[in-house]
């Protein structure tokens, strides 16, 4: 008799045991299941909007800039062509209030702003003697503009200081900057357009 | 068995044959019966659960899916769903706005100033068609140079290429590409009939760009910079 009692008892034990860790589980993958879904949703979301308005805004810019260029120069061929693009180099005054309006703080985004307002940046590279790891090198990120009325103008995407890239040149001395713990001689510097 | 002066009383029927042991029996028969039966049910408990177990681990391997996979599924299938919902409005919101923006400057750069003014110029680029591209690649000789480690490596390919087209008119994007441990430089092209193309400025063919897959060196020609996962994580274009 206390062996059958036994035996149910365990039998019982272990459905109760299955049955909760069974349930524990299942709700708890649902939990991580539903999260996942409304965080995808989201994201999904505000990336779709942000990539809609840079698209779209650099879609109407041009289409805009086309009609603009047409309408302004009393008909001018060239904004006929198929691949017209309308860009321009602005003058220094017209730089910095885009840099003040861009908000941006780094090379990429005042790329991305300038290019979207359709003023020509350059993307520039400019390598530092500093030691780094095996197959590494530092280097800054900075943007150019071919100004109207300065020429070509190198500006530290988060200062928008103007700056000089002298090679062989302390980049910290050359621009008046409090020097770094390290060696921040300039390398090479290559400006991409 | 009973010795003098011992006795012994045992119940029996109408029949002498003592109930105890016939009620002892019936009950020593039922407990052993249930005994069987409940080890029986728990074998088949035990089985039942082996089974699952097994048909569980056939499943992910057969499927080649782990829980991971199937969230991750549903992150991206909920992310493209919200994607899809807000980019056309996005589109379209920030189209009107930018459509008056670029007319206007357009049309005063167009203009011009007046006399001694210094005014924003336009800058003359294009889109090339795709035999556009073509023909100034043929003419271009970036591709020629040599691959020398730590001097003239993947990045000054692009940035050479990319500054070449422009400087013919042709309006090219320097393309960073990202990978865990690795990083490579190509060149893009808007063109007017083929839409965007990349191009390996180490050897001028066209490449396919796609994330999460391997960058395709053995068709492109292009120098390997190292043994690392070269899978792309990210691909920025820089125009």
């Amino acid at each position: 008799m206390k062996g059958l009692i036994r035996t149910i008892v365990i039998v019982a034990v272990l459905i109760l045991v299955g049955v909760g860790a069974s349930f524990l589980i299942n709700r708890s993958l649902a939990q991580t299941v539903a999260a996942e879904r409304e965080h995808g949703y989201m994201e999904g979301r505000d990336r779709g909007y942000q990539q809609g308005w840079q698209d779209g805004h650099k879609a109407g810019y041009q289409e805009g800039g086309r009609a603009g260029y047409l309408e302004g120069s009393g008909g001018d061929n060239a904004s006929d062509e198929a691949g017209f693009y309308f860009i321009y180099n602005p003058t220094y005054n017209e730089l910095e209030e885009m840099l003040v309006e861009s908000k941006a703080d780094s090379a990429e985004e005042i790329h991305e702003y300038a290019e979207g307002n359709g003023i020509r940046v350059a993307y520039v590279r400019c390598q530092l003697a500093r030691e780094a790891a095996e197959g590494l090198v530092y280097v800054l990120h900075l943007v150019a503009f071919e100004t109207v009325d300065k020429g070509l103008v190198i500006i530290e995407p988060w200062s928008y200081r103007a700056v000089k890239v002298e090679v062989g040149q302390s980049y910290s001395e050359q621009n008046g900057f409090n020097a770094p713990g390290y060696d921040d001689t300039i390398t090479k510097v290559t400006i991409v357009w | 068995m009973t010795g003098i002066g011992e006795f012994s009383v045992v119940l029996v029927d109408r029949s002498g044959y003592p109930v105890s042991r016939v009620r002892r029996g019936l009950v020593s028969d039922l407990i052993d019966f249930s005994m069987a039966l409940a080890r029986i049910v728990l074998g088949m408990v035990a089985l039942i659960a082996g089974l699952a177990a097994i048909n569980i681990v056939v499943y992910i391997s057969a499927v080649g899916s782990t829980f991971d996979d199937e969230v991750a599924a549903i992150y991206n299938s909920s992310f493209e769903r919200g994607y899809a919902q807000t980019y056309e409005a996005g589109y379209q919101e920030a189209h009107g706005l930018a459509y008056e923006e670029g007319y206007g400057r357009a049309y005063e750069v167009a203009r011009g100033g007046s006399s001694g003014e210094i005014t924003a110029t336009r800058v003359e680029l294009r889109n090339p068609t795709y035999n556009e591209l073509k023909e100034f690649l043929a003419q271009d000789n970036t591709e020629s140079k040599s691959f020398i480690k730590g001097e003239y490596v993947c990045f000054d390919f692009a940035a050479e290429l990319n500054n070449n087209a422009e400087a013919s008119g042709i309006r090219a994007a320097y393309v960073r590409i990202h990978a865990e441990q690795w990083g490579h430089a190509v060149v893009a092209f808007e063109t007017v009939d083929r839409g965007l193309i990349f191009i390996e400025p180490q050897s001028d063919k066209e490449v396919e760009l796609v994330r999460g897959q391997s960058y395709p060196w053995q068709v492109t020609g292009a120098s390997r910079p190292s043994d690392y996962d070269d899978v792309i994580d990210d691909i920025e274009i820089m125009w």
